[in-house]
């Protein structure tokens, strides 16, 4: 038997968000594309299916080099497969490969019939995203399967990301296909649609009927294509414990492990630079607040803190309902104590509205005037006071009055301008207009705790019900601006396979709350003792009964509320130096090992010769001793060992593999968005 | 004649814990206060915290403890019924009887704490019952019954013995009760003898079926609502508006301290956490698991005696089964990788 070249194997990730951004696995692949590109360079392909629009913008077009693949794509062209095969225009500008699965439709009947066939898969007609799966499925098995015929020397990993992605797997099994496979869920498709229905879903876990569960909510054929994928791939791993054990339970296969998403941290030169990106950030965050309390403004804006929760419209799953009972407690015992300090809480989760409410826009209108007016008026007074001061010969008064320097005209135009600021209503507890303001539950929820935002309430709470954008008119802030200007990001979630909310939240050095259902939660705690000390603060949403978890965040809440400025700044310091544990540099390094645990899998001859170990310094990198502990301590060795080294003067250089980032680009975030992994069931 | 009236005349309810406290509070204070009942109110508590209690004093006329004589069913079948409905809170239920045996009154109107009224109720006293006849609205939907939420009657010993007499009797089928709770004991025992009151006094609609275009018109008619269910207003994070009819009443009666109090009271007795039969194993991720040579060696046999099943039988059966769809079907190579024996029943 012939074989291949394990050690430069080509690596193929495939995903329905290949530069075309839906949701959170846009950011996964591109936050993680400097790193693969590193270890790879143009071994690496990412293959997805082929949107014109966002291609377009995202895609630059190459000619094919290699050979192969040439030969490969032609094979497919021949037969009216039409593709794009270019650079992805982004940091680490890896190659893309996109199918127009449109152009392989007519073949879509066949292929469901192979489908049930060959895997008993149902395929009904009508679903789209089915449909759509099923052909990026069988395009890709047609690809890998040609491919591995024109490529007989190196190895080939194809690793799937998500249900969508995964119609290949059981292709790839059925026919033999030569490549080794990885399949990554990052959420059960059943697991979100059984939390978003408002099932006791943890404590039932391991109980469910999963058919009878997935045919009620008629996902069943879905459910299906996912479970296949599940079963057969190599290596099947997921991104977090929690979504571990719900994979073993919905999908019934144990994942291999766990494969936690990074982010691509930005750091600073300077270690104060973040700190005053913070300052700059809330400055802006301060003039929206001016506008929109205007004649209510009667808070000292330099004891006020912004909290605030962002996501996706998941009321339940996101934990928005915690958030705001939370709220209202911390509420009444702000005021009990008679503090002085006041909390805007922001609730930033885009709902169907019809643009901004005329209060909001008035708000920002009646500020700005002042500001010009104000402006005005101090030109004409300096201009006065120097013309005063130096004709003191003439009149003999050192010091005009104030009567000499603003002059009847100008205290007509600023009575004008102060009298604009009256008004009758209170501030309003969201800036648009709600499509269905009756029935919306974040505003029933608000209405019912009574938080209206009265000048006796320390807590005030503002709902934006759009996602933020730099072109914004009345908070023109893109979101991770808002982030760093923010004091402290709540996200109590439900149902939270990941977690990337808090996780961006670090990496920017502001503090947040989040949950030990959440896979960041806890992942955090498995890493870190006194997770609160360095701003990550775990609600227990497990033992804890509902009115006990909310006790707990209001207490966590008010804590924060009692810290001096100086002690939030040595927090944000702590906070800012965990942000290496979440580095792809890090995290990836159980893709590598998972990618490694394929190989191994499928070609254990090659290994057994080897005594296990393909590459020297793969075996030097799993054997080497553990790190001295740093701060934060390690709690426990299991998940990586080896890896976590001293944070704050980690160097890669004696990684075994070290970075050379050709592309890297100072001070450019990718623009993460709140991303949320969570399901969007009914979608 | 009121003063007479009022002596023999009473509302009376009834509290199996602190969990209704709540309801309890602010039924009383509707009745008494909002409309000026001049009719006394009763309670019969067991298993009330003496917080709770320091509460109903101000409240209620009449605190009857029933601990020493609670009431709970023998019958193994009714409480598989409780299984079934999903409510094993009822079990206490039965000690509703109680307010049977209390024969110092003539009239009694019993209300459940769940219960809101939008009106005076004080008409229900006015209702005639011959005998041992008793009066209440029925039940939303099939099967004919009435609900047993809100009840007018007259107290005897004799209708307490024979109902509580009911609960140990040797009866064991459905013949009892059928839904395993008092509703269905009530029933079955005043079959042919209910005096039918209209829906409106005892409304109960369920959060999941809101048949709104009746409710709008006719919501002005409503006497009272009940919250059934097992969620209730004072227990449930979730809003709806007739939730909301209850907090506003609630808000109206009691400052911030008093509702923090009265609330967590009531909450103190469940501490069910949210996912407390939640048990993480351990997961070593497998590349960790298998880095020494003799873990890996374990896997490898395993997987090679696999591959030979694989190789002797398994491959001309999968085979057979495939037809062509790929063009390199015809002219691809042999596999240079292995491929473990496939025994999933899933794909």
């Amino acid at each position: 038997m012939s074989t291949r070249d394990l050690k430069n194997h080509l690596l193929f990730e495939v995903a329905t968000e290949v530069a075309n951004r839906v949701g959170g696995i846009y950011s996964v692949l591109k936050s993680k594309a400097p790193i693969t590109v590193a270890e790879y360079k143009d071994r690496y392909t990412l293959i997805g299916p082929l949107n014109y629009d966002s291609a377009a913008v995202e895609v630059e077009e190459l000619p094919i080099k290699d050979p192969a693949l040439q030969k490969t794509l032609d094979s497919m062209g021949q037969r009216g497969v039409k593709y794009m095969y270019g650079r992805w225009l982004i940091e680490g500008a890896p190659r893309v490969l996109l199918f127009d699965i449109h152009s392989v439709g007519h073949f879509l009947d066949e292929w469901k019939t192979d489908l049930w066939n060959i895997s008993g898969i149902p395929a009904p007609s009508g679903d789209v995203e089915t449909n759509n799966a099923i052909l990026l499925g069988y395009i890709t098995a047609w690809f890998l399967g040609e491919l591995s015929f024109n490529e007989q020397e190196k190895a080939i990993i194809a690793h799937f990301h998500e249900w969508l992605a995964g119609v290949a797997l059981p292709l790839c099994r059925k026919r033999k296909i030569d490549v080794t496979t990885i399949f990554t869920t990052h959420a059960t498709l059943l697991g979100r649609y059984l939390c978003a229905g408002s099932v006791d879903f943890y404590n039932n876990l391991a109980n469910f009927d999963v058919d009878a569960e997935a045919g009620k909510r008629g996902i069943y054929h879905r459910y299906c294509i996912e479970r296949a994928a599940a079963h057969s791939c190599d290596v099947f791993t997921t991104v977090s414990l929690i979504t571990a054990y719900e994979s073993e339970h919905l999908l019934k296969r144990k994942p291999d492990g766990v494969l936690p998403n990074g982010l691509n941290v930005i750091k600073f030169q300077a270690v104060h630079e973040f700190q005053n990106l913070h300052a700059l950030k809330k400055e802006k965050i301060n003039e929206f607040i001016k506008g929109h309390f205007y004649g209510h403004y009667d808070f000292d804006l330099d004891n006020t803190l912004y909290f605030f929760i962002a996501g996706r419209y998941e009321y339940r799953n996101k934990g928005t309902d915690f958030f705001i009972e939370s709220l209202a407690r911390l509420n009444h015992r702000l005021k009990e104590s008679g503090s002085k300090t006041t909390v805007v809480a922001f609730i930033i989760m885009p709902a169907a509205t019809n643009s901004y409410t005329v209060e909001t826009l008035k708000g920002q209108a009646v500020i700005k005037s002042l500001e010009n007016t104000v402006k005005e008026v101090q030109n004409s007074i300096g201009h006065r006071l120097l013309e005063h001061c130096s004709r003191f010969h003439q009149h003999g008064k050192e010091i005009p009055t104030l009567d000499d320097l603003i002059s009847p005209a100008d205290r007509v135009l600023l009575k004008r301008r102060v009298f604009a600021l009256k008004r009758e209503g209170l501030p309003p507890i969201v800036t648009h207009n709600m499509k269905d303001d009756a029935n919306d539950p974040i505003l029933n929820q608000i209405r019912r705790v009574g938080l209206f935002n009265n000048p006796s309430d320390r807590v005030k709470i503002i709902f934006h019900p759009e996602f933020l954008n730099a072109n914004n008119p009345i908070l023109p802030l893109d979101y991770d601006e808002f982030v760093r200007g923010c004091h402290l990001g709540v996200f109590p979630s439900y149902y939270e396979p990941w977690g990337y909310t808090p996780a961006e939240c670090t990496v920017m050095g502001v503090p947040s709350i989040t949950t030990n259902l959440s896979g960041f939660g806890g992942y955090m705690e498995d890493l870190i003792e006194n997770s609160s000390d360095y701003g990550i603060y775990i609600v227990d949403r497990r033992m804890k009964s509902v009115d006990e978890s909310i006790n707990q965040l209001t207490d966590y809440l008010y804590e924060f509320t009692q810290k001096t400025r100086r002690q939030r700044i040595n927090q944000r310091n702590r906070t800012e130096r965990l942000s290496d544990l979440l580095d792809w540099k890090r995290m990836g390094l159980e893709y590598i090992k998972a990618r490694n645990l394929s190989l191994r899998r499928a070609y254990p001859a090659q290994f057994e010769a080897n005594n296990g170990e393909l590459d020297e310094k793969l075996k030097i990198k799993i054997s080497r001793p553990l790190s001295v502990p740093g701060s934060p301590r390690d709690r426990n060795n299991i998940t990586t060992p080896g890896d976590l080294g001293t944070l704050q003067d980690a160097t890669y250089q004696d990684d075994y593999f070290h970075l050379q980032e050709e592309f890297e680009e100072d001070g450019k975030n990718g623009g993460q968005y709140p991303l949320t992994l969570g399901g969007n069931p009914g979608k | 004649m009121s003063e007479q009236k009022g002596s023999v005349q009473a509302y009376i309810t009834l509290l199996i814990n602190d969990s209704y406290l709540p309801g309890a509070l602010l039924l009383a204070k509707i009745l008494k206060e909002k409309f000026q009942t001049k009719r006394k109110l009763l309670i019969l508590t067991a298993g009330v915290s003496s917080e709770a209690v320091n509460f109903l004093v101000e409240s209620y006329d009449e605190i009857i403890p029933i601990d020493a004589d609670l009431l709970s069913d023998t019958n193994d079948s009714t409480l598989e019924n409780l299984k079934l409905l999903d409510r094993l809170d009822l079990d206490l239920s039965f000690n509703k009887l109680h307010i049977f045996n209390q024969t110092q009154y003539k009239k009694l109107v019993y209300l459940d704490l769940d219960i809101l009224p939008l009106k005076p109720l004080d008409d229900l006293f006015e209702v005639e019952l011959k005998g041992n006849e008793i009066a209440a609205s029925p039940d939303a939907g099939w099967p004919d019954i009435f609900n047993s939420g809100l009840l007018v009657f007259h107290p005897s010993q004799k209708l307490f013995s024979e109902l509580s007499g009911k609960l140990t009797s040797p009866e064991t089928d459905t013949t009892i009760s059928f839904d395993g709770a008092d509703q269905g004991l009530l029933n079955q025992f005043f079959k042919g003898k209910w005096v039918r009151l209209p829906f409106s006094y005892n409304v109960t609609f369920s959060n999941h079926y809101e048949y709104l275009p009746a409710l709008n018109f006719f919501m002005k008619e409503i006497r009272s609502f009940h919250f059934i269910g097992s969620s209730k207003p004072w227990s449930s994070f979730e809003f709806s508006k007739f939730n909301q009819l209850w907090w506003d009443e609630f808000n109206s009666f009691f400052n911030e301290e008093q509702k923090r109090q009265i609330v967590s009271l009531s909450r103190s007795g469940k501490q069910q956490g949210e996912a407390e039969n939640l048990v993480i194993p351990d997961l070593i991720n497998s590349w960790n698991r298998l880095t020494t040579h003799e873990d890996l060696a374990a896997e490898l046999n395993n997987k090679l005696e696999d591959i030979k099943d694989d190789s002797d039988n398994a491959k001309t059966e999968i085979e057979d089964a495939i037809t062509q769809v790929f063009p390199w079907e015809s002219y691809r190579n042999e596999p240079t990788r292995v491929f473990p024996k496939s025994d999933s029943p899933y794909f």
